[in-house]
């Protein structure tokens, strides 16, 4: 029985298939070569953290964590108030950015002329390019005399002076940070969920009005749960650069780590303690602020995986 | 705003003047009151760059003093002198006495001595953990360089109009109570009894006076310091804590020493953080009530708000300026600051001084430097031999100098007083000890 | 046939559209209204945001144009004194340092971090996952940290300060941002796109070069963008690194100049000359990184347009 010979060529094609998985080799090399070098730098980099943090770690235990006084120098090491200090301000930053950043990237993508959309972006991601430092200083000058002198009033007045808008009324505050925050973080929040949304699928769009929806409910109904990985993974990103952002935090929350009676009490964040006494720290306050820096990238990690976790859950149903 | 003054600073501005008469050579150091510029083709001083970091206070210092070192330099030495050193970090101090310690600072500043011990604790304990030679203290000289005072800056605008010739005054008791927060509003007892002038008088229909009242507002008093290492806090902390003792304590009692760091938990909780003398300066702008603790310059050159005057040991109440910091200096002068054999430096602390005129909120920064640079390698990115060894000690020997073209003229025009004469003896002591190879150095 | 069709059973389908379109008819009037409402409240809070922005671009361009002028630009520093408050000389040194700095750690974490993002979008290994969560682990992290670690692995060992670490420093801040926004990117184009490439018989190195890379460049380039606006004008990490300079320095082992560090250094100055300097530093330094970035804007509109 004669074999079944394939033609001449298709089995060029074969080879050549073959050939092109086994000589890719370099490619497959090279990928992982570079994200094994990165992966080793920054496991060097986590390591140096951890190696620093250590001794505070053992001596203090979960001291560390539950203490709620944090004495620079001399100790207790305690990081209860930066935490909570940490988280809310990120929280304040996200109240407010998201949905002024999802209303912002919607704008831009569908509901300005055409001409002007380029250009209002680039408005946008002006707000990028300002060093954090100038934020910094314009919230020493011109973000806290408002506070102080129009806002924290007004909040009082409207709330009768309760809870969460009593104390003192200086400027400084957690309020303060987290709507400098929330300013920072704008503009990435703008920019990747634009981006996001932007890919959503015309058909999708275009289908939606074809139904009869109006302009709004195809945003809300169609557009929105469509691009809703992409704009959880915006918001994750934006969390991440506020629960890091450390000088301009440093310039207007008024550097006491206190735990805060309100949103107008002044306060002290992780990364904001890290930035003005790390320079200037040895031996156990280091150690001590080098543990600082390790909650810090749990914290983050924990949001980045909150994000995943949620990320898949909205995508699964589609 | 200008004080008049009257007491003792007539001494201390004689003082002043006879320093660049005074000053004596110690041996080694260089003969002439301008340092020693001369440089010779064999220096190859040219080409080295040694970096000089640390406190923030010595910045505008180091920053108008090294150029103006090259310039001086290259007029007497041409193209011999150097002229490739790097500008002066102002990272803090104790990442100065960090980095002169691990060799990444051929000149590290600081306004505490390296190796001071705050009630049996050294605060470098941390830095000097090592058994080799860049570990002991002994193998540091250190070289006071420039002298300077802490105002108490506030920011109270109801005063302004009204009472605007009469400064609040505080002293060192009020200041404690204040810090660890005892005292919590303006109009305090105690800061209405030594200000006696600022009152609302009011007189009957035949000018007697019916009734006077304390003017200071019922405001509550805001503390700003320093959330940063500083030696300004801790100049601050060693006048409160030699003036008040135990009486300078947390609300448990616990007694507060002086150290770099405030101590954030002690302050009350409107108390305000800030980075730096233009964070503090800042915030106090920014806060009605507030009070916070900055550098002389800041006090000289921003005329926003007033500075305290502050009642000394003598009973006076004297105004921070550059007589009264300099009779405060004048007034140790039976105990120069002095580093034993094991690198201690001792008696370096001149707060609180007992004449009439003293401003008692004063203090040095300091110079670290390894004593022999033999067999480093490396030091401050240059190469350690006996040519970039010199170029230290030559431009450290510059700095201390009192004449017409001599270092402390540059710090006179950056607003620090210039060293006092017992001190230029101490520095240039110091800078003679310095060795490579166990030779010493020559300067001319 | 009309006759045949009217007699079968109505068609369910057909009698719900019917159903929804009667209602969406009857509803129309109140929806648009709805909409119109809330497409204003978008706009106004596009509006509200600008508005901040408006704010501080205000504040830079009144106080940074007052600072800037030619010489200010390309001239030396000087340290005012008591005698000659005003006379704080220019920034040319700290424009060329962070040209140099930024630049050179723009050249070495762009192709690591575009091949870090390939590999984690075409990878689901253990190894990638892991990757993925450090990298995203490293976005979030306070860049102070940064600056101690190139002062521990770089200043340290070296006993000088550098330019050197603090491209180190920066290119380590700009890799992680720049690999997740590209991974993103690279997962964005279409898996048909890809197979198509393959189908073809070109390689993965070919798929990639050809096909996944030119797709994916716009959104490459915005995450280079990000990075580098972030990098520009990060203080933390290079302050504890690069020392100072007052002159012209070309070589990043020496110590050197940048316009964020600068503009630290003089917002804390006691010279009211100096202070009101940092805005000008600020400006220049935003200027930049605008530039930059609406030259990139245009290279990846450019990109765009020619792929349809």
């Amino acid at each position: 029985m004669n074999k079944l010979t394939l033609p001449a060529k298709r089995s060029d094609v074969a080879e050549r298939i073959h050939r092109s998985a086994t000589s890719d080799r370099p490619y497959t090399l090279l990928l992982r070569g570079t994200a094994l070098f990165f992966g080793a730098v920054i496991i060097l980099f986590v390591w140096s953290v951890v190696h620093t943090a250590w001794p505070a770690v053992t001596t203090f235990g979960y001291h560390l964590i539950t203490g709620s006084a944090w004495v620079s120098g001399s100790g207790p090491y305690g990081a209860l108030p930066l935490l909570t200090d940490t988280v809310l301000t990120t929280a304040i930053a996200l109240v407010i950015a998201v949905p002024v950043g999802l209303a912002a990237a919607l704008t831009l993508l569908f509901l300005i002329p055409r001409r002007l959309r380029s250009f209002a972006a680039s408005l946008i991601e002006l707000l990028a390019a300002v060093p954090s430092v100038v934020y910094g200083l314009w919230g020493l000058w011109y973000l806290t005399p408002w506070l102080s002198k129009t806002v924290q009033p007004f909040l009082a007045r409207l709330t009768g002076g309760s809870w969460p808008f009593n104390g003192a009324q200086e400027g400084f505050s957690v309020l303060l940070a987290g709507l400098v925050l929330s300013i920072m973080i704008l503009p990435t929040i703008v920019a990747i969920s634009r981006d996001v949304i932007g890919v959503v699928p015309r058909e999708l769009i275009e289908g939606g009005l074809s139904l009869g929806a109006t302009q709004s409910q195809v945003l809300l109904k169609v557009v929105l749960p469509a691009a809703r990985t992409g704009i959880f993974g915006a918001i994750a990103l934006g969390a991440g650069r506020a629960l890091g952002e450390t000088i301009a935090v440093a310039m207007v929350i008024g550097s006491n780590p206190q735990l805060p009676h309100s949103l107008f009490s002044t306060g002290a964040t992780l990364a904001s303690t890290i930035a003005t006494q790390f320079g200037e720290a040895t031996g156990t306050t280091g150690s001590a602020l080098a543990a600082l820096a390790l909650m810090l990238m749990v914290i983050t990690a924990s949001v980045n995986f909150g994000a995943r976790v949620l990320t898949k859950r909205a995508t699964a149903p589609l | 705003m200008k004080m008049t003054f009257t007491g003792k600073f007539g001494v201390a501005l004689t003082t002043l003047g006879l320093l660049s008469t005074l000053a004596v050579t110690a041996a080694g150091a260089s003969a002439t009151l301008n340092g020693d510029l001369t440089f010779t083709a064999a220096d190859a001083a040219s080409s080295i760059n040694p970096a000089m970091g640390g406190s923030s206070f010595d910045e505008p210092f180091f920053n108008q003093a090294i150029p103006t070192y090259m310039t001086e330099a290259s007029k007497v030495s041409g193209s011999n002198a150097p002229s490739a050193m790097s500008l002066y970090s102002p990272v803090g101090s104790t990442s100065g006495k960090k980095g002169v310690v691990a060799g990444t600072y051929a000149v590290g500043a600081s306004d505490v001595p390296l190796g001071t011990t705050v009630n049996g604790t050294s605060l470098d304990s941390s830095i000097l953990t090592g058994a080799d030679a860049a570990h002991k203290l002994g193998s540091y000289i250190q070289v006071p360089v420039v002298l300077g005072g802490v105002g108490l800056m506030y920011n109270l605008p109801s005063l302004n109009s009204k009472f605007k010739k009469y400064p609040v005054t505080l002293n060192s008791s009020i200041l404690a109570s204040v810090y660890d927060g005892k005292i919590t509003s303006w109009n305090d007892k105690a800061i209405c009894k030594i200000n006696p002038k600022i009152v609302n008088v009011k007189k009957n229909k035949k000018g007697k006076i019916t009734s006077s009242k304390c003017a200071l507002p019922n405001i509550p008093v805001v503390p700003v310091y320093r959330a940063d290492g500083s030696g300004t806090s801790f100049i601050f902390m060693d006048y409160l804590q030699k003036t008040q003792g135990a009486n300078f304590a947390t609300s448990s009692g616990t007694q507060i020493y002086p150290s770099t760091t405030f101590q954030q938990g002690q302050v009350p909780g409107n108390g305000l953080g800030a980075q730096k003398n233009a964070g503090v300066a800042a915030d106090v702008e920014q806060t009605v009530g507030a009070i916070g603790y900055v550098e002389y310059s800041y006090i000289l050159l921003q005329h926003t708000l007033p500075s305290a005057l502050i009642v000394n040991a003598h009973g006076q109440k004297v105004a921070l300026n550059s007589a009264s910091i300099a009779a405060d200096a004048a007034a140790f002068a039976a105990t120069p600051p002095s580093e034993d054999a094991n690198g201690v430096v001792s008696n370096f602390s001149i707060v609180n001084g007992t004449g009439a005129g003293d401003y008692p909120i004063a203090g040095y920064s300091w110079a670290i430097v390894r004593q022999d640079w033999n067999g480093l390698g490396t030091v401050g990115g240059a190469t350690a031999n006996l040519q970039s060894e010199t170029l230290v000690a030559k431009f450290l020997d510059w700095v201390v100098q009192g004449g017409k073209l001599g270092g402390q003229n540059v710090a006179k025009g950056q607003g620090y007083v210039p060293l006092p004469a017992y001190v230029v003896t101490v520095a240039q002591k110091q800078i003679a000890s310095m060795s490579y190879n166990a030779t010493k150095l020559v300067l001319n | 046939m009309t006759n045949l069709l009217s007699q079968l059973p109505p068609d369910p389908i057909l009698e719900r559209r019917r159903a929804i379109q009667s209602r969406a008819a009857q509803t129309i009037g109140r929806r648009t209204l709805v909409s119109k409402a809330f497409l204003s409240v978008l706009v106004g809070a596009f509006l509200l945001s600008l508005l901040p922005l408006g704010s501080v671009i205000f504040a830079l361009l009144v106080k940074g144009i007052a600072a800037i002028s030619w010489p200010f630009l390309h001239t030396l520093p000087h340290q005012p004194s008591l005698i000659d408050q005003n006379a704080i000389g220019g920034i040319g040194n700290a424009i060329e340092g962070t040209v140099i700095i930024d630049g050179l750690a723009a050249l070495v974490a762009v192709p690591v971090a575009v091949l870090v993002g390939l590999y984690l979008a075409e990878s689901s290994s253990r190894v990638a996952n892991f990757l993925r969560v450090i990298t995203e682990i490293m976005t979030g992290l306070p860049s102070i940290l940064l600056g101690v670690f190139a002062y521990a692995y770089v200043v340290l060992p070296m006993k000088r300060f550098s330019g050197l670490a603090g491209i180190v420093a920066l290119a380590v801040l700009m890799v992680p941002v720049i690999a997740k926004a590209s991974e993103l990117a690279f997962r964005g184009v279409p898996q048909s796109l890809k197979e198509a490439g393959l189908a073809l018989g070109a390689r993965n190195s070919r798929v990639a070069r050809g096909v996944i890379i030119p797709a994916a460049l716009p959104g490459v380039i915005t995450g280079v963008l990000l990075s580098l606006a972030r990098a520009m004008g990060e203080t933390a990490p290079i302050l504890l690194v690069i020392g100072a300079s007052g002159t012209w320095t070309w070589n990043p082992m020496h110590q050197m100049s940048s316009l964020p560090l600068l503009t630290y250094n003089y917002s804390g100055s006691q010279y009211p000359s100096q202070r009101a300097a940092a805005w000008g530093v600020a400006l220049a330094l935003v200027v930049m990184v605008m530039v930059l970035s609406l030259g990139s804007r245009l290279v990846a509109a450019r990109m765009r347009r020619e792929k349809r």
